[in-house]
C-alpha cells in the first residue's frame, strides 16, 4: 500500500539502524561478539548486597571474551540482544523492563546517549577493565551520584586501576585474533610518576572482515548457506588516564576516544542476503572523579565532557533501490556531580547527591529541530544498620527540560518526576550467614530525543515510562572453607515487575505512519538462581557458577487483543548457564554452557513467530609462563563448539563455530 | 559434567518438541500434484456454487523479519488457510520473502510482488506452486495487458548519477517472464493501471519529503515511452480502474497541511475530470461503486477516526453511512485494505490492528453485515480474487 508508508518504514528501519550502532558508543572498542566467556566468576558485592554481581580480576582475565557483552551473559535475569557480527549492536535488558532502564557507567560517570538511550555493549572491550557490576536493585554504598539511583538496574564498568610493583612501570601488550579475519593488538603503559601520581596510557586497535558463515533450513524444504557480508569493522582506541591521591582524596582523569568504520550487514532476507549501509562513528570524551573518605563525611565529585559523532550512509542504487540516506550526527554534552555521605551514628548514615547534564544533538536531517536537554537530578538516601537489620531508602526527583532550539514549535517537553527505592536486609540468627532482602522501587526512563523529534514518527507530548519492580530473595553462603569446598554460596530472588506508559511505536497521524505513545504496559514474573562453588583438589582450583532464570513477562497493552498476556518479545521464558573453570599451576581450562528456551519475535506467540531454544558451549585453555620478571599468557577458545546455528533476533544470523586466540606479555 | 549432560538433554528435547510443531510437511518437488499437509480454520460454511472459488491474501510481514505470507480463503470449505505459500512450496528459500506490496491474479496465475525481496513471485492458480520469479529492484504494484505484466519500480533500468534516482515502469513478457521494457517515471511511483494500450503511473515522491510529485506518468505500453504527464493531487497512491474507462488515484497529502484526496481521471482524454474530497488511504472499485477507507487522526487526543464510505461514481454522490452497515466497524483497529468481490459484490476489509501481530480479514456481504472473519499473517495489506479452485486443501 502507497508510498507514505513505504517511505515511514524505511524511516523506521534507518532509525533502528542508527540506534543499532549509532551515536551512542562512548565508551570501548573492541568486540567481538560471538566471543563468549568460557567462565565468569560471579558473586556478591563486597558491600554485602546479593543483587549486586561482580565480574572482577582473574574472573575478567581468564575470559575469553572480547565484549563486556560477552562477559555478562552468565549473569541471571539478563538477556543479551545481540544483532550479531563483529560490529552488531548488543544491548542489556535485565528483567524484561527494556533495555533503556538499564544505565551503564564508565569509570563511575554514567554514559548519557539522550538520542536513542541506547548504550551498546558490544563496544566496550574487556582490554582494559579490572571489574564489571551489574546491580538488579540498589547496591552498596550510599556515595553514588544521583543517577545511579535513578534508573531500574545498572552495568558499571571500572577500568583496571595501575599497582606498581618495585619497578614503577608496568608494560603489556597483547595480540587476539581468530575467526571473521580478526585481529586486535593492545598496548598499555603504566608508570608511577611520584608516590601519589600515576599514568596510564591504554591503546588498542581492532580490524575484522566480520565474515562467517549461516545457513537457513527448512525441515524436507531449503538448506541454504551462504557468508555474511558487510560486517567489516576497523576501529582505534585510546585511553590516556591519571590517577593521583592526596589531601585524602584519592582521584582519576581519563581522556577517551573511540573512532570505527563498519558496515551494518543488516537483516538476512529472500533475495537481499547482505546490505551496504555504512557507518563511521567517533566518540571522545574527558572526565574525572574524585573521592574522599575520611571520618564522617565522605565526598564524591565527578564530571565529564563528550562529543560523539555518527555518519550513516545508505546508498541503495548499490542494492537495487532508490534510497539515498546521508546523516551526519553530532551530539555533546557536559555533567557534574557532586555526592556527599554523612554518617550520623554507628547505625545510620544519609546521602545527598545532585546531577546535572547537558545533552545536545544535531544532526543534517530534513525538519531536524535540534534538541537541548538540562537534567537535573537530585537524590536523597539513608541507610541503617543494627544487628542482623539492614535497611536502605532513596529518592530521586528528576527535572528534566527538552527544547527544540530550530524549526518545530512546540512547548518545550518538561517532566518533573520522582522515584523511590526501599531495601531491607536481614541477616537470620539461625543457618547464618542466611539473609533475606526484599526491595520495592519505581523508575522511569524518560523520552529520548528520537522518541519526542525524529522527523514524522517523533511526538512531543511523551511522558516518561515508569518501571516498578518488587523484590524478594534470599542469599547463603559457606560460612568457613569445608573439606575440599573452599567457597560455595547460593542465591535466589523472585520478583514482579511492571511497565506503564511504555513508549511504543504505533501506526498513527494516519494510517501511513508511526508515532511514539505511551501505550504499552508490561506484566513481568520472574525468578533468578545463581550458585557457586570453589573447590580445592590438591594442586588444582575448581571453579562452578550456574544461573537460572524464569521469567514471564507479560505484553499488557491492549486489552482486547487475542494476544494480550503473551510473553514480550525476544523473551526465553527460561535461560540456564553453567560455567566450569579448573586451574592448576600456570594452566587453565574452561567449559560453559548456556541455553535460552524458546521465544517469540513479536508479542503474538504465534506458529509465524518461534523461534526455537538454543543451546551454546564454549570452550577455552590457557597457559602462563613466567621467565624472570617477564610473564607470558597464551589462551585458545573455541566458542559455540557444537556449530549451533542460531539467532538471537529474527533474520540476523549468529556464527556457527569460531576460535580466538590470544597471546599477552607483561613486562 | 553432569549439569552439561543434563543441558545438552534439555536442548534435545527442546529441538525435538520444535519437530513436533512444524504441521507444515513438505509436498513433492516437481510434478503438479501438490501433496500439502495444510490444516485450515473454518471461518463460515462451504458453498459450492460460486464462481469464485479462492480469496488470497498477501500480509506484507515487517520490513527485514522476511515475514510477508499468503493467505487462502477457501469458498467451497468455507475455511481459511495461513501461509500457504511456503507450504506449498517448502523448496523455496527463505519462504515469500520481505514485504509484500501488491497482489494480483491473471490468466491461471498469481503474482505477489515483494519489495523488499526485489522480485515478483508467479504462483499457478490451481496448483500452489512457484512458477517462477520476476527479478525487479525495488518492485511496488502490477498490471496487466495482453501478454505483459507492467511492475511500477523505486529504480529504474537507466539510473543515472543521481542520488536519488526516478523511479520507472518494468515491461514483462508473461511467457518468458523476462523483462522487455522499462520507461522512467516520476520518483517513488506506486499505483500502475492498463488501459487502452495505455500505463498511468501515480508518482509519489515518497523519499523526496518535503518535494512530493504530484502528476501521473502516461507510458505507451506498446513502445514503452513516456507520453506525457498529468498534473494531478501531491503524493500519489494506489490506482482503480471503472469499467467505464475512469480512474480514481489516491492522493495522499503531506501528512499536515495538505489532506488527503480521491482524483478522478478519464484515460481516454487522460486529464483529470474530478476529485472527491474524503478522508482515504484505500479503495477498491465495482461497478458503479467505490469502497473507500479513510483514516484520520483529530487534535486534540489524535486518537484514529476509521470511515467506509460508499461513493457512487455515476451519480457523484456518497451513498447513506457508507459500505459497513451493522455498526461492526467500530471494531476494526486499522482498516489497511478493502476489495470487492467482483461476482458475489461482497466487501472484504483488512485490519492491520498494530502492524506488528496477526490482523484481521473480514468478508461484509454486499449490503454491509458482517459475514465472517479471519485471523490472517502480519499486516494484511492485498487481496485478490481467483476462479480456479486451488488443489490440495481440506
Amino acid at each position: 500500500m502507497a508510498a507514505g508508508k513505504y517511505s515511514i518504514i524505511i524511516i523506521t528501519a534507518t532509525l533502528m539502524s542508527l540506534s543499532a550502532g549509532a551515536a551512542t558508543l562512548r565508551s570501548d572498542t573492541l568486540t567481538a561478539p560471538t566471543l563468549r566467556p568460557a567462565i565468569v566468576s560471579a558473586r556478591g558485592g563486597d558491600d554485602g548486597d546479593v543483587l549486586t554481581r561482580v565480574i572482577s580480576g582473574p574472573g575478567l582475565r581468564a575470559m575469553s571474551a572480547y565484549s563486556v557483552a560477552d562477559a555478562l551473559r552468565f549473569t541471571s535475569g539478563a538477556q543479551i540482544r545481540d544483532y550479531g557480527g563483529i560490529g552488531g549492536l548488543k544491548t542489556i535488558d535485565i528483567r524484561s523492563i527494556g533495555n533503556q532502564h538499564t544505565a551503564v557507567s564508565y569509570g563511575g560517570v554514567t554514559i548519557t546517549n539522550a538520542q536513542n538511550g541506547i548504550v551498546d555493549l558490544g563496544r566496550m572491550s574487556l582490554q582494559n577493565v579490572g571489574l564489571i557490576s551489574v546491580c538488579k536493585g540498589f547496591g552498596g554504598d550510599l556515595l553514588r551520584p544521583a543517577a545511579d539511583y535513578a534508573s531500574a538496574s545498572r552495568v558499571s564498568i571500572v577500568p583496571l586501576r595501575p599497582t606498581f610493583g618495585a619497578k614503577g612501570y608496568n608494560l603489556r601488550a597483547s595480540l587476539q585474533g581468530g575467526s571473521f579475519g580478526t585481529v586486535s593488538p593492545e598496548v598499555t603503559w603504566e608508570q608511577r610518576l611520584s608516590e601519589r601520581l600515576a599514568l596510564q596510557m591504554n591503546g588498542a586497535l581492532l580490524s575484522s572482515d566480520g565474515r562467517y558463515s549461516f545457513r537457513y533450513r527448512r525441515e524436507g524444504g531449503y538448506d541454504t548457506t551462504a557468508t555474511r557480508r558487510n560486517g567489516d569493522i576497523r576501529v582505534l582506541r585510546l585511553e590516556p588516564a591519571l590517577y593521583g591521591s592526596g589531601g585524602g582524596w584519592t582521584w582519576d582523569t581519563r581522556m577517551y576516544l573511540y573512532a570505527s568504520r563498519r558496515g551494518l550487514p543488516g537483516a538476512v532476507v529472500r533475495g537481499h542476503l547482505s546490505h551496504v549501509d555504512r557507518q563511521k562513528d567517533l566518540s571522545t570524551f574527558a572526565q574525572a572523579t574524585a573521592r574522599r573518605d575520611r571520618g564522617r563525611l565522605a565526598l564524591l565529585l565527578s564530571g565529564k565532557l563528550y562529543y560523539d559523532y555518527t555518519h550513516y550512509l545508505w546508498d541503495q542504487r548499490r542494492e537495487g533501490g532508490a534510497l539515498y540516506v546521508d546523516n551526519h550526527y553530532h551530539q555533546r554534552g557536559a555533567y557534574v556531580s557532586g555526592a556527599g555521605r554523612y554518617r550520623l551514628t554507628e547505625h545510620l548514615s544519609a546521602a545527598l547527591s545532585a546531577d546535572y547534564t547537558l545533552s545536545a544533538l544535531n544532526a543534517d536531517l530534513t525538519d531536524f529541530v535540534r534538541p537541548l536537554r538540562h537534567t537535573l537530578m537530585c537524590a536523597a538516601s539513608a541507610r541503617w544498620e543494627r544487628g542482623a537489620l539492614t535497611a536502605e531508602a532513596s529518592q530521586v526527583t528528576t527535572y528534566i527540560h527538552n527544547k527544540a532550539r530550530s524549526g518545530q514549535s512546540g512547548s518545550p517537553a518538561t517532566h518533573t518526576d520522582f522515584a523511590p527505592m526501599a531495601e531491607i536486609t536481614w541477616r537470620l540468627p539461625v543457618l547464618r550467614p542466611l539473609s533475606l532482602h526484599a526491595f520495592a522501587k519505581r523508575t522511569c526512563r524518560y523520552p529520548t530525543f528520537n522518541d519526542l523529534y525524529y522527523t514524522f514518527i517523533g511526538n512531543t507530548r511523551l511522558r516518561p515510562e515508569y518501571a516498578s519492580q518488587y523484590d524478594a530473595g534470599l542469599n547463603w553462603s559457606l560460612p568457613a572453607p569445608r573439606g575440599i569446598l573452599t567457597r560455595l554460596s547460593l542465591s535466589g530472588d523472585v520478583y514482579l515487575n511492571t511497565v506503564s506508559d511504555k513508549i511504543i511505536a504505533v501506526p498513527a497521524a494516519n494510517q501511513f505512519r508511526w508515532t511514539m505513545t505511551n501505550i504499552g504496559r508490561a506484566r513481568i514474573l520472574g525468578a533468578d538462581m545463581q550458585a557457586e562453588a570453589a573447590l580445592r583438589l590438591g594442586r588444582a582450583g575448581i571453579t562452578a557458577v550456574g544461573t537460572w532464570s524464569y521469567c514471564r513477562a507479560e505484553d499488557r497493552t491492549y486489552p482486547g487483543s487475542p494476544y494480550y498476556g503473551d510473553q514480550l518479545p525476544y523473551m526465553p521464558r527460561q535461560s540456564a548457564s553453567l560455567a566450569l573453570t579448573m586451574a592448576i599451576g600456570g594452566w587453565t581450562a574452561q567449559a560453559s554452557a548456556q541455553t535460552n528456551a524458546h521465544r517469540y519475535d513479536s508479542s503474538a506467540s504465534t506458529a509465524a513467530s518461534y523461534m526455537p531454544a538454543y543451546t551454546l558451549v564454549d570452550i577455552a585453555g590457557g597457559r602462563e609462563i613466567s621467565l624472570g620478571s617477564t610473564r607470558l599468557r597464551l589462551t585458545a577458545a573455541v566458542n559455540n563448539l557444537l556449530d549451533r546455528r542460531y539467532e538471537v533476533v529474527r533474520c540476523y544470523p549468529m556464527p556457527g563455530r569460531n576460535y580466538k586466540i590470544s597471546l599477552s606479555i607483561t613486562l | 559434567m553432569i549439569r552439561l549432560k543434563t543441558l545438552a538433554r534439555i536442548s534435545a528435547t527442546t529441538l525435538l518438541a520444535i519437530a513436533g510443531t512444524y504441521q507444515l510437511s513438505s509436498c513433492s518437488d516437481d510434478d503438479d500434484e501438490p501433496k500439502v499437509d495444510i490444516t485450515g480454520t473454518g471461518v463460515t460454511a462451504g458453498s459450492s456454487n460460486q464462481s469464485t472459488r479462492e480469496v488470497y491474501l498477501l500480509n506484507e510481514g515487517n520490513m527485514g523479519k522476511n515475514n510477508a505470507s499468503l493467505d487462502c480463503f477457501d469458498y467451497s470449505t468455507g475455511k481459511y488457510f495461513l501461509n500457504i505459500f511456503a507450504a506449498y512450496n517448502p523448496t523455496a528459500t527463505l519462504g515469500l520473502g520481505d514485504t509484500g506490496n501488491d497482489l494480483q491474479t491473471y490468466n491461471g496465475r498469481l503474482y505477489a510482488v515483494i519489495n523488499g525481496s526485489n522480485l515478483v513471485q508467479v504462483t499457478d492458480l490451481s496448483t500452489g506452486l512457484a512458477r517462477g520469479t520476476i527479478s525487479i529492484p525495488s518492485p511496488r504494484n502490477i498490471a496487466f495487458g495482453g501478454n505483459y505484466a507492467y511492475v511500477t519500480s523505486y529504480s529504474s533500468a537507466s539510473a543515472g548519477d543521481e542520488k536519488q534516482p526516478k523511479g520507472s515502469v518494468y515491461k514483462v513478457n508473461l511467457s518468458t517472464l523476462a523483462i522487455e521494457g522499462n520507461a522512467v517515471t516520476g520518483y517513488q511511483p506506486e499505483g500502475v493501471v492498463y488501459s487502452d494500450g495505455r500505463l498511468f503511473v501515480a508518482n509519489s515522491g515518497g523519499y523526496m519529503y518535503p518535494n512530493y510529485e504530484h502528476t501521473i506518468s502516461v507510458v505507451d505500453a506498446a513502445s514503452m515511452k513516456v507520453t506525457g504527464t498529468i498534473d494531478c493531487g501531491l503524493n500519489l497512491g494506489d490506482e482503480v480502474l471503472d469499467s467505464r474507462g475512469n480512474l480514481y488515484v489516491i492522493s495522499t497529502g503531506n501528512y499536515s497541511t495538505v489532506s488527503s484526496k480521491i482524483y478522478v481521471i478519464n484515460t481516454r482524454t487522460a486529464t483529470v475530470s474530478d476529485s472527491i474530497a474524503t478522508s482515504v488511504s484505500a479503495m477498491a472499485v465495482a461497478g458503479d461503486s467505490l469502497y473507500i477507507i479513510g483514516v484520520e487522526y483529530k487534535a486534540p487526543t489524535y486518537e484514529p477516526v476509521n470511515s467506509y464510505a460508499l461513493y457512487n461514481t455515476a451519480t457523484r454522490q456518497f451513498v447513506g453511512n457508507g459500505f459497513i452497515t451493522d455498526g461492526t466497524g467500530s471494531a476494526i483497529t486499522l482498516p489497511y485494505a478493502v476489495a470487492v468481490n467482483p461476482a458475489t459484490r461482497e466487501i472484504f476489509v483488512a485490519d492491520a490492528k498494530d502492524y506488528k501481530t496477526p490482523g484481521e480479514l473480514r468478508c461484509y456481504s454486499q449490503k454491509g453485515a458482517l459475514k465472517w472473519k479471519a485471523t490472517t499473517g502480519v499486516i494484511p495489506g492485498h487481496i485478490a480474487f481467483s476462479d480456479k479452485r486451488l488443489k490440495g486443501l481440506k
